[in-house]
């Protein structure tokens, strides 16, 4: 890197070419006031605090937009610097309200402080205060365009940064305000970033508006618990309760990016469904019972079924929400005290997909996804994900590659958040994207585009071909939708970029990817001579790749979670349910209730009383992840730790120690007691991760669908993640839950023509395994011949019509819709 | 035989306090006896710790200062005084003229105070009862006029940062002008029950003696240094507030004992009252809280809601305190009633301190108990504990 | 010895006159107060149990700035505020944990609207640790009962601290009468 060497108040200091003198003063601890700077962003110059004085230089320069150059010489703090600022805040308080007693960023606002610090102690001038009215109708985000500086720092972050560009300026003058277009109900993805930025009090949440002032609250830094990016949100806590999430520069791997969950989505603790005490099913009823009771029961009961059954009779279920340590306990519980290896998740219908299309292209067991991969690449093909709904954070590096210059090209059927932010669109029928794929390899192979060098000598390479040749141009034009020509420039341009990315994303509920399209991608990533890095695919929430690797996956001969829940002969009596939901999350409800209705034990350990707990005989009540120690695995393969935060619900214990007495109770002592000593052991297990030697090797995958399109069922059912939830956790949050609260059917205009649908009313949606009732939303973004449905609302039961996909197939629903 | 005698001689440990009247608080000594002579004795102190220095770091300048009424609870005016002169110090401002006469006033009515109280309760300890009836009469008086002054009689709260809550009302200054005229025919009083009593003399005089090199070495201050003849005052040495515009004399003892310490106190209550009248005859118009410091001081009620400046500087201090964004360090001491009160602050520039040290006078005084006390006998101690005027609220902090 | 002080000692003179000195005090009218069945008034301004003022529309003055629980020196404040109907800000709960306050007023200094006073009044000991947990209701009642009328409209005037004339020199600013400086 090009350092160029300058003295900032008397000081020699050096920085990076190209850098602002705001930059290098900050970056070698010269603080320089500033209100219109943000890190993230390119220089603005708008607030006129970060004035310096320039040696040879007249008048005063802006720190944030003047370049350092070689042998600079910058005062920072001079008469006539200090005598400019006091100007500029003197101006800005003017017109500013006196409503620092009710405004909730009093306390922590940058304006109070540089008044402070900075600001004249009388005001020379009077003038008409600003008596704009505050806008409360969006939710999450409030707007009070009074205690506006109008510093921009929102317009610019929302557009530059997060890809949105929900806000602007509105108006001229004394009259200029922040709003949506028309001043109309703010109407975006709320991740809240512009509530962060904010250097006043215009722009608050919703959420914590009058609930606190910053001087009761202590804040504490989490990993948040929803997807798989491992971002820190830093928590206030006040008397025990969480009341605000926020980002903080320079905290955690996402420095002080969020999305909404990670903002807003913590309150799901605070449901109302929370478990406090064990209970018993009794005479077909949960009745309360203490835990010594219910430990009893269990041990009980599942002892007499391993009696009578045979430790294979046993199967156990965890969950990618729960800590490592609550996880390996469940799997070292249940290899050791019940001696089952019938342990899966429910990321076989997700992660499991990548894991297996890793293992079998790379021979890698451990393959986390690279923070900053993004940025590295020049040319990002993403085939048929929305990353920036399904990792929020991760994705914003995806738009800042953009930025910088790289080519984002993407392959989705809808208009997601992402495609508005490519370069390039190829907008193709849902589910196709391997077809997609094979079509470019088969052009590059054809063209002689790949590293024949490398490639040839994999494993497999004449299958792969002989495998592509039924994908020509002409062949995967008319699966995809896409034309001949922009199929054949696709490959051509991606294949002579300088370095290249392949990323989509592997998500249990996402019904257009499966196994094959993975495989494909892997396939291109080695046809080309590319490193197995150059595929990225992350695992789906925030401990997925956590558990996966501490153990809860079948090691050998165990029973996968097909066979334990959609098998025909019922060989499971009892099954264990950790942290999982598998009525509403998993796919063909009917079947998986049927399952567990033949259960002879079903025990559910989980935070909330969900519908399969309303099933079980016994429910274990269990502390949520801030009510516990313990660590989280992100995507990226960070373990990070979560602490105890707030006290614990009720009676309820961390998921860990429930087996620690489980065990206990059974008469079999894993050996292990504290977060501490399990801790110990996981590390262990974990060093060994991501160190085998890699083994590449061809793997075709063809394109097909399950379950085709009919005249009875025409349309396909898409089912994907929204951008404000994850899961089915997110949807208990009611800061969450107040920006979408309920599922939705979105279809094309000429759907809604064909199928005589009004826009917001509700429409039938029906496949062979059953019907629902969705309200519908006429939307420009979805193709025809498709109607996207997201997933995480119980109530919505979408996972009445899915089914879970077998092998590599794509597992995409033919449905009819109706009006209701 | 030597071993026999040796077994025969042994000596008896007691522990005078925690829970003993006359140990002035929670005081706690352990004391090996030979018979009724002391051989050792050993001072345990922190029945009364608070953290007041870790509260000190933890709150803001501003808000600090009512924990420090609660170190020597008897002269709060003094603690706070000293505090608000260390920060002062440490900000580099001062407190207007009129609000530095008013603090000297009330810092002498704090010494005349905290001495009657001491005069009551040693005396008590001796045996004699009626002074302490005399000297709370009089004590009444003075805490009435803080009351009258601050609306608290005994944690006041009174000083501020850069000069005093509110003002002096005129019935304050006349009242006092009484109690001035009348305060010297009291002392005489007292003086009359026990200055010569020949019990009093017996028990004080050549008892705890402690020499000037010896006091100076211990780290005496106060009336417990002067009463070993050393004229050591910070009044005069490091004048403070008003007490370079006054002239008053510093009383000094000659034999170091217990009675040389009394008559130091006796004298300094005299020279209390002179020093309050000079301070109302010259007492200055003009403002009581420092003009000139307004990122320092918060700003008059009237602006708050009118000015967004002041608002946005009220709020300031109070939330986060007065930052000079300055670091720093200063000591400051002041003659409190028991002797030199040090305030020790590291400043980083925010608005709390980076470090609160106080040197608490009671602290070195009960350190020298046992200088004082070994070998005396055990009702000796009692004097001497009294003499060394401890108070266990500021040894323990 | 001089001869005057063994008669002295012989007379015992010094302790005469000591008891002397307590037999005229035995005919002085006695400054001790019969408490309680003989009571003082505290003098004005006293800080004493806390109370929140009442608008003249009967509503709390309050509005949960909170400021007086970032001062105050024990952390006995605690203030719970929540959105009302109108969007305003509503004050849910004023709590002080009188047990726990120090009585230095500096709520009152903080307060910018005014808000919360210390009454005079200062008997309020019980036997529960309840009936000193003062909630808005109790203090809001503490107005009624100590301060309402013209006492509340002195208060501020004259306690409710710095006022600009704490920065200037107010017209006969009290100083001692017929000193010689004058």
């Amino acid at each position: 890197m090009n350092l160029v060497e300058l003295t900032i108040n008397g000081k020699t200091v050096k920085a990076a070419k190209g850098a602002t003198i705001l930059q290098a003063a900050l970056k070698n601890g010269i603080y320089i006031p500033n209100l219109c700077y943000d890190r993230r962003l390119s220089p603005y110059g708008g607030c006129r605090m970060c004035v310096v004085e320039v040696e040879g230089q007249k008048g005063l320069s802006a720190a944030c937009s003047t370049q350092i150059r070689e042998g600079m010489v910058v005062f920072t703090e001079t008469p006539v610097v200090a005598k400019s600022r006091k100007a500029v805040l003197e101006l800005l308080l003017l017109h500013h309200p006196l409503d620092c007693p009710v405004c909730d960023k009093a306390g922590e606002c940058k304006l109070q402080d540089m008044a402070y610090k900075y600001g004249s102690t009388s005001n020379r001038f009077s003038a008409s205060r600003k008596d704009e009215p505050e806008r409360l109708d969006s939710p999450v985000v409030e707007r009070n365009p009074n205690r506006c500086i109008l510093c921009g720092l929102c317009v610019r972050i929302c557009q530059d940064h997060q890809g949105v560009g929900a806000i602007n300026f509105i108006g001229r003058g004394f009259k200029t305000k922040i709003s949506p277009a028309f001043e109309e109900t703010l109407d975006c993805e709320f991740c809240g970033q512009c509530i962060d930025v904010c250097p006043v009090g215009a722009l608050g949440s919703k959420t914590y508006r009058f609930m606190s002032r910053v001087w009761y609250m202590n804040e504490e830094e989490m990993i948040c618990p929803y997807c798989g990016c491992g971002c820190t949100t830093n928590l206030s806590v006040r008397q025990g309760k969480i009341i605000r999430g926020r980002g903080k520069e320079g905290v955690g791997i996402n420095d002080g990016d969020l999305c909404g969950k990670g903002r807003y989505g913590f309150d799901y603790i605070y449901a109302e469904n929370r478990l406090k005490t064990p209970m018993i099913r009794k005479e077909g009823n949960l009745v309360r019972a203490s835990w010594d009771e219910a430990l009893k029961y269990v041990a009980e009961r599942m002892g007499s079924i391993i009696e009578k059954h045979g430790p294979a009779s046993v199967g156990a279920i965890g969950s990618q929400r729960c800590s490592i340590e609550d996880n390996f306990m469940l799997q070292k519980f249940m290899r050791e005290a019940v001696g089952t290896d019938n342990i899966d998740s429910a990321a076989r219908f997700g992660y499991a997909k990548a894991h297996k299309a890793m293992e079998k292209s790379f021979g890698s067991d451990f393959m986390p996804i690279g923070w900053e991969a993004p940025l590295n690449a020049k040319f990002l093909l993403v085939i048929e994900s929305d990353i920036t709904s399904a990792m929020p954070v991760w994705g914003l590096n995806f738009i800042l590659a953009r930025n910088n210059g790289a080519h984002l090209a993407v392959a989705d059927s809808k208009e997601t958040k992402l495609v508005r932010n490519s370069s390039q669109w190829i907008r193709l029928v849902p589910g196709t994207g391997v077809a997609l794929l094979n079509g470019m390899m088969k052009v590059i192979i054809d063209e002689g585009l790949y590293d024949k060098e490398k490639a040839q000598g994999i494993q497999n390479f004449s299958a792969l071909e002989s495998s592509l040749k039924d994908y020509t141009p002409a062949a995967v034009s008319a699966i995809t939708g896409v034309s001949e020509d922009e199929i054949r420039n696709l490959a051509r341009e991606y294949s002579s970029a300088k370095s290249r990315l392949v990323a989509m994303t592997s998500g249990a509920s996402e019904n257009i990817k499966s196994l094959n399209t993975m495989l494909a991608g892997a396939n291109l990533v080695m046809l080309l001579g590319d490193s197995p890095d150059t595929l990225q695919i992350p695992a789906e929430f925030s401990n997925t790749l956590g558990m996966w690797s501490a153990g809860v996956r079948p090691a050998e001969q165990g029973k996968e979670m097909q066979e334990m829940l959609y098998a025909k002969d019922a060989s499971l009596k009892a099954l264990y349910i950790m942290g999982e939901n598998p009525i509403v999350t998993f796919h063909d409800v009917a079947a998986v209730e049927n399952t567990l209705k033949g259960m002879e034990l079903l025990v559910v350990q989980d935070i909330f009383l969900t519908d399969t707990a309303k099933m079980a005989d016994v429910v274990l009540p269990a502390c949520s992840w801030a009510e516990k120690d313990g660590t989280f695995m992100s995507a990226a393969g960070a373990v990070q730790k979560i602490r105890k935060i707030v006290k614990e619900t009720g009676e309820a214990i961390p998921d860990w120690e429930i087996f620690v007495r489980l065990s206990k109770a059974m008469g079999k002592d894993l050996g292990l007691n504290s977060v501490a000593e399990i801790s110990a052991q996981v590390s262990e297990k974990l060093s060994t991760l991501g160190k085998n030697d890699l083994k590449l090797s061809f793997n075709p995958a063809a394109y097909e669908l399950i379950e085709n399109s009919s005249s009875e069922f025409p349309m396909l059912l898409v089912t994907a993640n929204i951008l404000q939830h994850s899961g089915a956790l997110s949807s208990l949050s009611r800061n969450l839950d107040s920006v979408v609260s309920d599922a939705y059917l979105e279809l094309s205009p000429a759907d809604a023509e064909k199928y005589k649908i009004i826009n917001e009313s509700y429409v039938k949606v029906i496949s062979k395994r059953g019907e629902i009732l969705l309200k519908a939303i006429i939307s420009n973004e979805v193709p025809e011949k498709t109607v996207f449905v997201p997933i995480h609302f119980a109530h919505a039961k979408v996972n009445t019509l899915t089914y879970p996909a077998v092998n590599g197939g794509i597992p995409l629903v033919p449905v009819r819709i109706e009006p209701a | 035989m030597a071993t026999a005698q040796k077994k025969l001689k042994k000596e008896l440990t007691i522990n005078l306090g925690p829970q003993h009247p006359s140990t002035h608080g929670v005081l706690r000594l352990v004391l090996d006896l030979d018979g009724e002579t002391v051989v050792k004795c050993t001072p345990h102190v922190g029945y009364l710790h608070r953290g007041t220095e870790k509260l000190g770091e933890n709150s803001t300048y501003l808000s600090a200062m009512p924990l420090m009424d609660r170190l020597d609870y008897v002269s709060s005016m003094t603690n706070d005084v000293a505090y608000c002169l260390a920060v002062e110090r440490l900000f580099g401002i001062m407190a207007p003229e009129r609000a530095q006469y008013i603090r000297t006033i009330v810092s002498e009515m704090t010494r005349i105070s905290s001495h009657i109280l001491w005069l009551g309760t040693h005396a008590l300890d001796i045996g004699a009862m009626t002074v302490f009836l005399y000297s709370f009469r009089e004590r009444e008086w003075i805490l009435d006029l803080f009351e009258m002054l601050c609306g608290a009689r005994l944690t006041v709260s009174y000083p501020r940062i850069g000069g005093v809550r509110n003002d002096v009302s005129q019935e304050f200054i006349d009242s006092l002008y009484k109690f001035t005229a009348e305060f010297p025919a009291r002392i005489l009083e007292y003086e009359t029950l026990i200055d010569q009593n020949r019990i009093w003399l017996q028990r004080t005089k050549g008892i705890g003696v402690i020499s000037a090199e010896e006091a100076i070495n211990w780290g005496l201050s106060g009336p417990t240094l002067r009463g070993s003849g050393v004229t050591y005052d910070i009044r005069k040495h490091f004048p403070y507030d008003a007490y370079d515009k006054v002239d008053f004399d510093v009383p000094v003892g000659q034999h170091g004992d217990v009675y040389d310490r009394y008559r130091c106190r006796m004298e300094e209550m005299r020279q209390s009252i002179r020093i309050i009248r000079q301070c109302l005859e010259k007492l200055p118009r003009g403002p009581v809280m420092a003009p000139d410091a307004p990122k320092l001081t918060l700003p008059a009620k009237e602006k708050v809601l009118a000015d967004m400046e002041s608002m946005i500087h009220h709020f300031v201090l109070i939330t986060k305190g007065p930052m000079t964004g300055q670091s720093g360090e200063v000591y400051s001491a002041i003659e409190a009633p028991k002797g030199e009160l040090g305030i020790y602050f590291v400043s980083d520039g925010t608005g709390k301190p980076y470090r609160m040290r106080l040197r608490s006078p009671s602290f070195v005084h009960v350190s020298a108990l046992p200088r004082l006390s070994e070998g005396a006998l055990v009702a000796d101690v009692i004097a001497n504990i009294g003499s060394v005027d401890v108070v266990l609220g500021e040894c323990d902090r | 010895m001089t001869f005057n002080e063994l008669t002295k000692r012989i007379f015992m003179t010094e302790i005469l006159k000591g008891m002397a000195l307590t037999l005229k005090t035995m005919f002085t009218k006695p400054v001790t107060r019969q408490y309680p069945e003989e009571k003082r008034e505290a003098l004005p301004g006293f800080r004493g149990l806390h109370a929140l003022v009442r608008k003249s529309d009967s509503s709390l003055r309050c509005v949960g700035c909170g400021l007086c629980a970032a001062i105050c020196p024990s952390r006995c404040i605690s203030i719970y505020t929540s959105e009302g109907v109108d969007h305003t800000k509503v004050v849910d709960r004023y709590e002080v944990e009188v047990l726990k306050c120090l009585f230095c007023g500096f709520c009152v200094e903080a307060c910018p609207f005014g808000a919360v006073v210390l009454t005079e009044h200062f008997e309020y000991s019980d036997y529960s640790r309840e009936a000193l947990f003062m909630t808005k209701e109790k203090l809001l009642n503490n107005w009624d009962k100590f301060m309402a009328g013209k006492k509340g409209e002195q208060y501020f005037e004259k306690y409710w601290r710095p006022l600009a004339e704490d920065f200037g020199t107010p017209e006969n600013q009290p100083v001692l009468k017929n000193r010689r400086a004058d």
